[in-house]
Parts: structure tokens; sequence; C-alpha cells
């Protein structure tokens, strides 16, 4: 799952740096505001736990081994953000200290396994736990949430792989998602079974990782901008090969009757290059600077006017103070 | 330590941590940069970090055979690579894309390899703490630095931990089926989990006691001095060439 340096080309490891950035910063910014010092002890410790998991490789089909990745557990026992920031000191300390995974390649993999994991887990595990406290329950939710995380992360790696040309889309997709789908069920099991583990022994770390999960429910939705937002600066800055829809205008000539001859305003980024850099990978570099940097305001935009919104809302839900202080 | 070591170590001991690790990332981002458009920058970058690797002395050898990890990842997508240029599925259109794509293949097993071949070379320069105090001074945020310091702390010992329990299980249940040997782990993990993070409340409690202000204390503060700038600078111009070459 850990993506290599090299295999992203520019414009997407950019995008993708830009993207893990603005989401570290709000988790920081979340975790500051609602958690104690105490906490970072079991942060580090899953961490540090997380980190000695994956390398411990269990056995899948056709002689092939996987490792457990944690972003679900993570997410479930310590909440999303929180779970964010542990996941990204993993990835920080395999790039650094033991090269695993790049460290272009880094924004990708915060992306695949310190955001898609530590959101889809919790957020499913607390869809299943809605219909009840149940200890059955509560596995269920752990397992499906963290295989569907594994899955979906493998899913985002074959979609960076193919945005990079670096692999064509249906094999990438086709050999990820079929090998993660099988090494998705270990890491079902493994959560699974800390989850069953810790709500017999200790109940109230999966309640106070559930409250943050419920707390940052708005969480999930500035995520799921964040993912949008990056789909749109991917949109942008994508191959210079035509997608299927220009394909078939401008290629098989269906629609080139219909085009105006030429635009009406010039294009800023044309061609995902900047007007006067001759070089192409510098104009490149500066065009994919200029798209994480937009990219990064509207998530900040969105983020503010989603805070702004929960201040002015939380008055109102909690009712005056009864002594009126 | 033997004579071979010495340019290593007057290396280690001249520049800064800081600094090592920046040279590290602008020689990463520059081999990225300029491997993916040409075979030939991609192949000199890899000869300039193995020369580098000789002059500095450091174990070339042993980096040699842990860059090979990276190598079955990246192989496996560089051979299916060339499917984006198939034509026509048949053999013919197959050869087709394969003949054309060789260079791209061989750029994209280059690349990651010589990128790890410098994090490798990094670390036979820079001890962890050493690394840790790096990112102290290049600003990291200071609550991440904490969570990397505390989790480097525990790695080791949960690792051993894990690797003896996983002894004990494997000895006592040889015939186990697979099934239930991952769901003992889930138990192990969870217990493990459970316990570490006990014990580490109380040697929280006890580090603050005596003074802890949340980063690991070292000895020598290292400064960026003439040397630290002109190795950034060598590696910038190392860099901006492969990029612009």
């Amino acid at each position: 799952m850990h993506i290599p340096d090299g295999m992203l080309d520019t414009k997407t490891f950019t995008t993708l740096w830009g993207g893990a950035v603005v989401g570290l910063g709000y988790a920081s910014y979340w975790v500051r505001k609602h958690f104690d010092e105490k906490k970072i002890v079991l942060m580090a410790v899953l961490g540090a736990l997380i980190f000695a998991l994956q390398m411990l490789n269990f056995p899948v089909a056709g002689g092939t081994s996987g490792h457990f990745l944690g972003g679900a557990l993570a997410g479930i026992l310590l909440g999303s953000w929180p779970a964010m920031i542990v996941m990204t000191a993993v990835l920080l300390i395999q790039a650094l200290f033991f090269g695993d995974g790049g460290i272009t390649a880094l924004g990708a993999n915060i992306i695949n396994m310190a955001v898609i994991g530590v959101f889809v887990g919790p957020f499913i595990y607390h869809l299943v736990t809605r219909f009840g406290q149940s200890l059955t329950l509560k596995v269920v939710g752990a397992a499906v949430g963290s295989w569907l995380a594994v899955v979906l992360a493998s899913v985002a790696v074959a979609i960076e792989l193919w945005i990079s040309g670096s692999a064509q889309f249906f094999v990438a997709l086709s050999a990820m998602t079929f090998w993660y789908a099988i090494i998705g069920v270990g890491e079902a099991i493994i959560t699974a079974g800390v989850v069953a583990y810790i709500a017999r022994v200790r109940p109230e770390i999966i309640d106070e990782g559930q409250q943050q999960t419920k707390k940052s429910l708005v969480s999930v939705s500035v995520v799921l901008a964040i993912v949008a937002a990056l789909a749109v600066g991917f949109s942008f800055l994508a191959s210079t090969h035509p997608d299927g829809l220009e394909f078939v205008y401008f290629e098989m000539g269906v629609g080139s009757a219909s085009v105006p001859s030429s635009s009406i305003m010039p294009a800023p980024l044309s061609h995902y290059l900047v007007a006067g850099i001759s070089n192409n990978v510098l104009s490149g570099i500066a065009a994919g600077g200029i798209g994480v940097i937009l990219t990064g305001l509207v998530l900040l935009a969105v983020v503010r006017i989603l805070a702004r919104r929960r201040n002015r809302q939380a008055p109102a839900l909690n009712g005056p103070e009864p002594d009126g202080r | 330590m033997g004579a071979e070591s010495q340019a290593r170590l007057w290396l280690a001991g001249r520049l800064a941590p800081q600094t090592l690790l920046l040279a590290a990332l602008i020689l990463v981002v520059g081999i990225v940069l300029g491997g993916r458009s040409s075979l030939v920058v991609a192949l000199a970058a890899l000869v300039a970090v193995l020369l580098l690797t000789i002059i500095v002395q450091a174990r070339l050898r042993r980096m040699l055979l842990r860059s090979l990890v990276v190598l079955p990842v990246v192989g496996v997508i560089a051979l299916f690579m060339p499917f984006r240029y198939v034509q026509e599925w048949t053999l013919a259109g197959l050869g087709a894309a394969y003949s054309g794509a060789v260079g791209q293949m061989l750029s994209l097993v280059l690349i990651p390899w010589t990128c790890l071949l410098v994090m490798l070379l990094l670390l036979e320069l820079c001890s962890q703490a050493d690394l840790l105090y790096a990112l102290e001074r290049l600003r990291l945020p200071r609550f991440l630095l904490l969570l990397l310091n505390f989790s480097y702390r525990y790695v080791s010992s949960l690792r051993q931990q894990l690797r003896a329990s996983h002894r004990a299980l494997v000895s006592r249940a040889p015939l186990m089926s697979r099934r239930r040997q991952v769901r003992l782990y889930g138990n192990l993990a969870g217990s493990m989990l459970i316990r570490s993070h006990d014990r580490g409340e109380r040697v929280h409690a006890a580090m603050q006691a005596r003074g802890y202000n949340g980063l690991l204390p070292r000895l020598v503060r290292q400064k960026m001095q003439a040397a630290d700038l002109a190795c950034l600078a060598a590696a910038l111009f190392f860099a901006a060439c492969l990029v612009l070459l």
C-alpha cells in the first residue's frame, strides 16, 4: 500500500501533498482544541502498535502475505482526527527511518492510509453501532469498516497510479482491489479482535473514541470536501492525454463542428503550464503549486464556514447557562 | 570503529543532521522530477548516488541489500505499465507496446530505487535520534514531534513483545487454523495495547515529574554553519541539473 518515490508524477504528488497538509493542519488544530496531554500517551502507544503490527505479515492466498494497516482501528479507538495524526506519524517514521514509502509520495500515502482509512472505518462502525451497543454489533461494525477502508484505500492507490501514468486504470484497479479485498479480511479480523478485546476489558477507551467520532461528524463532511476538491484539483492538473469525453469529441470528430474557433478568455494555466516559464517541468511544478494553493484556499474557506456555523449553533443548542454567567 | 568509516564519521560530525535531512529531501525531489522525463537522467542520478555512497564510505553492500525491498512493488507496476499503450489486444500489439515503453519501464524502476538509496544513505549518516532532532530544528509541529518521539520510544519494545508472543503462539499451537491464528493476533494486539497504555501513562507521569518537556534531550545542539550551506547548495545544484537536463 505504501507508494514509493517516482511512481507518481509532479501534478499528482503535489496536489496530494497539498490535500494532506491542509487535512493535517485541521487535524492538529482539532486535537489541540479537544485533547488533553494524557491522551497523547494512548495515541503514541497506538501509533507504535500499528507500526509494529504493520511489520508482522500474515499469510494470504497463493503464497503471498499481507500486513495490517491500522487506520480503521486507530479511528475507532481515538476518533478520526486524532487517528489521522497517529497514522501520519507512523507513515513519517516509516518513510524517514525505514525507507518504506516515498518522500514525494508521502502526501498520497497520507491521503490513502491516514485519511481514507481513519474516516471510512469509524464512519461504518458508527453507522452499525447506531442500531445497538452490543459486542456483536461493535465487532461487525469494526470488521466491515476496516475491510471497506482497506479496499477503498487500494482503489485510491489505483486511481493515483493511473492519473500519474504509471499504470493502466483497469489493470491497476483490478489488481489492487483483488489483493486488498483478501488482505482486508485479515485486517478486519485483527481489528475486530482488538475492538472485541478492548470492549470487554476497557470499554471506556472505545466509548471515548466513539464520542470523538460523533463530535466530528462535521469532520467527515470536511474530508468529503477535501476529496472532492482533490478530485477537482486532479481534473485541473490531470494527464495531457484527452479524457474519454474529449477523445470522443475531438479525436473522433463528433463535436468539432460545434466548438468555437477561439475561446472568449484564455485559460490561465492552459495545458497545466504557466506562461513565461520555458522549462516544462518547472512550469508544471509552478502550475501544480498554484493548483494546490487554490485548492487549499477553497478548503480553508469551507473549514472556516463550517466552524463559524458550528460556533453559531453551539449556544443555541446548549441554551442559556442557568446562573446567567 | 574501523578506518573505512572515517569519511562517514567526518561528514556526519561536520554537518548538522537538519542539513543532511534537507539535502536528502532536495535530492529525492530532484531525482523524481528529473528522472521521470528521461532514462539517462535516472541513470545519472543512480550513478551519482552510488558514487556519493562510495565517497562517504557508507556500507554500500548493506544499503543495496536493504534497497532491494522496493523492487518487487515497483517491478510489478513497471511490468504492467506498457498496458497503457496497447492499441490492440494481440501478441503483436502487446509486443509493440512493450518495445515502445522499455525506457519508461526502466525509469519507473530506477527512480524509486535511487530515492530509497538516498534515504538509506541518510540513515547511514544520521542516527534516528539525530533525525528526530533534525525534524525539531526544521520546525515540525510540536504535537507531531511529541508523537514521533513517543512512538519511536515504544516501537522497539512493542515489536519485541509482539514477536515473542507470535513465536509463543506458533510453537504452542502449530496446528491452529490460519483464521484462528489471525483472530488471536487481534487479542494479542488488544492486550498489548492495554498493557502498554497503562504502563505508558505511568512512565509519562514519571517523565513529567523529572522535567520532561515533550522532547528528547540532546547533548550537542548543532546549528547550521558554512559547511552546511555549502552542502545544501551542492544538493540544490545537483537537483537543478537533474531537472533542467
